[in-house]
């Protein structure tokens, strides 16, 4: 079953034309990559499905709804259905740890304050942060932390969908395979999709169960690991390194 | 679309709960308040939390639960799940292994009056050694600059006087013109009373000339520019780019605080200067509407009987009150810190020392002018 569907994109900027015509499909319950090289357009098309941008010509639906033309109640309630995770966090400065996990929470539920901190205390060790780290503030995190911080908010109301920009990006080898693995945990336990824009080997490698792989304004490749170490094709080996 | 809970069998030695309906975040808040009735009753049982009829679950439902079975364990319970789907039991025992039972306090610590009264005086005195040592070290450029010209940045004193000073004519134009005209207006009430019409112009002149120009023109530039200033500098210190400065040897108090400061004092003369012309300008008009005064008559009258020191102490204080409010601007922007809401503070703050010393500096000269006699 295909949760998000996206069918002749084309985007251009001024005249710079980043998506020529493209199409994929992202199935329930895989863990989704989007890749290429810097500038090719991998993170606009992420920001196109989760309607920061407009897309220019062409469909994309998601959970079966057509973005193109949503209302302002039917877009809100389908916001509810996903979680970003930007690529340092975009995590709110004025708000302490835990505030920023419970505020979706707070904003969109009933609950009670104590159950909300419950929730809010789980989800935060879920993504493997100390405890004592509720009470900081974003400035006093790194880089590492900011994107635990920042998964944990966009995991706080369940999302059937998360969608994570550069997850990896910035963070020590270690810590970017415990963070991978984190991801396909998650994913498995929660029955999540999962859509990612990386560029991090390890990453394709060891967590994506599908990838599609942008080069001159198409999609240069659509497929598994196997399937893209045994393409043959000069920017792919460079892109995997082979 | 509800979920329930009901206590399907109850004795001595153990209670049993039916969990039904789907216990999901939107409808949660009647069974914690029922979850929290139930524990009244559970002292010393055996609980059992029957699964049977439960259609939905969610990360909320689950926790609910989990803290609540912590409270019955605590009460001396024994807690048993039956009937749960292997799916929900997973998700149980995941929640469960995460769940974090010593939370932390968030609460500040109490303070007395001595304690806050000590901390602020503290934090004025290095605020104040901090700002001296600003001062110290842009002074000290400032002297590299002048032994070695070819430093000094006049491209980018252009640019700041075209964005602090010539995008600012407009509303300083319009500030004094109509300062020019109340002071006019409200003074021609008054003197017509006594016939003595003929006085508008001393007083229209010497006001606007002396004092009201160059304060006006100088809270406008302070409220634009002091602010612009420490929003610039902020945010270039939070995205780095004051340290990228720094480790190519471009050093900010040359590049960004010289400039600016340069800018504002060549600047406000020049503006000042309009803001005068434009102010008696507004006098005149009530002069010639109210009282009947031709421009000539007015002129000519500037010219016999305000003395030129007037307009002389008035545009010498107009690159002072530049220097302050870039200093101040520059000053509060490298003060800005991590987060982006200390820009906001760091602004608010700028904006209101720079306004402040331009009324108390202007005071100040007011009075020794005229304790010096001109």
């Amino acid at each position: 079953m295909s949760i998000i569907k996206v069918e002749s994109v084309t985007t251009k900027f001024g005249r710079n034309v980043i998506h020529d015509n493209i199409s994929f499909t992202i199935e329930k319950g895989e863990i989704f990559g989007i890749l290429g090289g810097s500038g090719s357009g991998k993170s606009t098309i992420l920001r196109e499905i989760i309607m920061l941008e407009k897309v220019q010509s062409g469909d994309i639906s998601v959970l079966d709804q057509n973005i193109n033309n949503i209302s302002l109640n039917q877009s809100n309630m389908l916001k509810k259905n996903w979680g970003v995770l930007f690529q340092f966090g975009a995590l709110f400065s004025s708000l302490t740890v835990l505030e920023n996990i419970s505020v979706l929470l707070k904003e969109y539920t009933t609950l009670p304050a104590s159950l909300i901190e419950d929730i809010a205390y789980t989800k935060l060790k879920m993504v493997g942060l100390p405890t004592k780290a509720a009470s900081l503030y974003p400035s006093e995190l790194s880089g590492g932390m900011k994107k635990r911080v920042g998964l944990a908010r966009s995991l706080a109301m369940d999302p059937q969908l998360l969608f994570l920009d550069e997850p990896t990006s910035g963070l020590d080898p270690a810590s970017a395979e415990s963070f991978d693995r984190l991801i396909v945990d998650l994913k498995n336990m929660l029955n999540l999709t999962v859509v990612m824009v990386t560029h991090d080997l390890s990453t394709i490698e060891n967590a994506l169960d599908k990838f599609i792989v942008f080069h001159d304004k198409k999609i240069l490749f659509n497929g598994d690991y196997e399937e893209a170490i045994n393409f043959d094709h000069y920017a792919m080996k460079k892109f995997l390194k082979i | 679309m509800n979920c329930d809970i009901e206590i399907k069998r109850e004795n001595e030695a153990s209670i049993v709960l039916d969990i039904n309906g789907n216990w999901l975040k939107n409808n949660l808040v009647e069974v914690s308040i029922k979850l929290k009735n139930i524990s009244s009753k559970v002292q010393n049982k055996s609980v059992i939390f029957d699964f049977e009829n439960i259609k939905d679950i969610d990360s909320a439902g689950i926790i609910l639960i989990l803290s609540n079975m912590t409270t019955y364990i605590n009460k001396n319970c024994y807690v048993t799940v039956i009937n749960m789907s292997p799916d929900h039991k997973t998700l149980l025992l995941f929640y469960r292994q995460n769940k974090v039972s010593n939370k932390i306090s968030f609460q500040k610590e109490k303070t007395n009056i001595f304690y806050r009264f000590g901390k602020s005086f503290y934090n004025f005195l290095t605020g104040f050694t901090q700002f001296l040592s600003f001062l110290g070290e842009n002074f000290y450029f400032f002297i590299q600059t002048i032994i070695d010209p070819r430093q000094i940045r006049f491209k980018a004193i252009v640019k700041q006087i075209d964005l602090s000073g010539i995008k600012a004519l407009p509303i300083v134009i319009l500030t004094s013109f109509l300062i020019g005209l109340v002071i006019a207006y409200q003074g021609a009430e008054q003197l017509q009373q006594f016939g003595a019409n003929i006085f508008i112009v001393e007083m229209v002149s010497i006001s606007v000339i002396r004092e009201l120009a160059p304060m006006i023109t100088a809270i406008v530039i302070a409220g634009r520019s002091a602010s612009s200033f420490t929003a610039e500098i902020g945010t270039m210190k939070i995205t780095q780019e004051l340290d990228a400065m720094k480790t190519m040897g471009f050093e900010p108090s040359i590049f960004l605080v010289m400039p600016r400061i340069i800018a504002l004092m060549i600047a406000l003369p020049l503006i000042v200067f309009l803001a005068d012309l434009v102010g008696i300008f507004g006098g005149m008009v009530v002069a010639k509407l109210q009282l009947g005064i031709s421009y000539t008559e007015f002129i000519d009258r500037i010219y016999t009987e305000v003395d030129i020191r007037h307009f002389f102490i008035g545009m010498a204080k107009a690159p002072i009150f530049g220097f302050i409010i870039a200093l101040i601007g520059c000053y509060r922007g490298f003060q800005v810190t991590g987060s982006t809401d200390s820009i906001g503070k760091y602004t608010t703050i700028s904006v209101v020392n720079a306004i402040f010393w331009v009324i108390a500096l202007n005071a100040i000269f007011s009075v020794l002018f005229t304790q010096v006699g001109i």
